[in-house]
């Protein structure tokens, strides 16, 4: 491609936020190891249950909201979570049991996804009899 | 899902390819897809192989293509074998821990500077005179028509249009696992592509 360059072209607009995140569309996911099973904690506040998908295609988790705010949303100075959907997407591996994740929103309105771990990925000891 | 092999425009090569292309992208499927990939996957895949194909032909001969092709084939499907038998239980397919990528953003924010989301709300105030919103959605649109169509027009409506990928995946017949392949594929692509650009307006690569 031919490009007119503009470098040095004097100072350019202060709109780059920091962080390279993009608040507006996604929302934040703790996930923790529990052993015979992972959880997802996705901080989905906000969004109403029966608005929020949670689709597992192939070795893909998916995660989407979508919400139609009361007023039109202002024009923010600082927007740091979404306010009309988000979505994220994780790939799991192998070793997770597909067939059985769960997922609820809890008191608070997160959103608590449970994979299981399939019982070759669990780490454990076998103790083997002695006879 | 398409049930024959309908996306040939999805797949279509830079011209000094095409003859190559033709004759060797229904069997370089095949092949993947005999090895366990999905159509999906083995499109991505193939897809995969003649860009690196093309890159290398840039720089050097390949004698013997059809040979080349497919080592490159099965070494992609070997690496993807090992990555899944090795990557941990669960990660975040986005590039970076909360959210999607500098490409992703960058151009959404210059959606947002240039308005080309229609919104009001979207709107923020942008002093510099020097900005070129056609310039800047050219050198964007250019780089799109470089990609595979069905990956150009994924990235374009989840990213800057601001369509989610599960209703992408509804329009196009395929799993919602597919579409986020795809979008991907073409961020990957963008990186590189749009490099300039976004040294230009946004002031890095």
């Amino acid at each position: 491609m031919q490009h007119q360059h503009k470098r040095g072209r004097g100072p350019r607009p202060n709109y780059r936020p920091e962080g390279w995140r993009r608040p507006a569309h996604n929302v934040p996911v703790n996930i923790a190891d529990h052993g015979a099973y992972f959880t997802a904690h996705v901080y989905a506040v906000g969004f109403a249950k029966a608005d929020i998908k949670v689709i597992v295609s192939d070795d893909t988790l998916y995660i989407h909201g979508v919400r139609t705010p009361a007023e039109e949303p202002p024009d923010f100075l600082l927007q740091e979570f979404p306010v009309r959907h988000f979505e994220r997407s994780f790939q799991l591996s192998e070793h997770a049991d597909k067939t059985a994740i769960t997922a609820e929103v809890d008191a608070h309105g997160v959103l608590v996804i449970t994979v299981p771990k399939l019982a070759s990925a669990q780490a454990k000891d076998i103790e083997v009899e002695v006879r | 899902m398409p049930s024959t092999y309908e996306t040939t425009t999805d797949l279509a090569p830079p011209p000094a390819l095409t003859s190559f292309h033709a004759a060797f992208t229904p069997e370089l499927l095949a092949f993947a897809m005999g090895r366990g990939a999905t159509r999906e996957d083995a499109e991505d895949m193939v897809q995969q192989v003649w860009t690196a194909f093309a890159k290398t032909s840039e720089s050097q001969a390949i004698g013997a293509p059809r040979a080349w092709l497919y080592l490159a084939l099965r070494n992609g499907i070997t690496d993807g074998y090992r990555r899944r038998a090795t990557q941990p239980l669960i990660i975040p397919l986005e590039t970076n821990g909360f959210g999607e990528s500098r490409t992703e953003i960058r151009l959404e924010l210059g959606a947002t500077a240039f308005h080309r989301l229609g919104s009001s709300s979207q709107e923020i105030d942008v002093a510099a005179g020097d900005l070129d919103a056609t310039e800047f959605w050219s050198r964007v649109d250019a780089a799109l028509a470089e990609l595979p169509r069905l990956q150009a027009e994924t990235f374009r409506r989840n990213v800057i249009v601001g369509e989610s990928l599960l209703v992408i995946a509804a329009s196009h017949g395929v799993p919602v696992r597919t579409a986020i392949s795809r979008k991907r594929y073409a961020r990957e692509r963008l990186e590189g592509l749009l490099g300039d650009l976004y040294e230009d307006y946004f002031g890095e690569q």
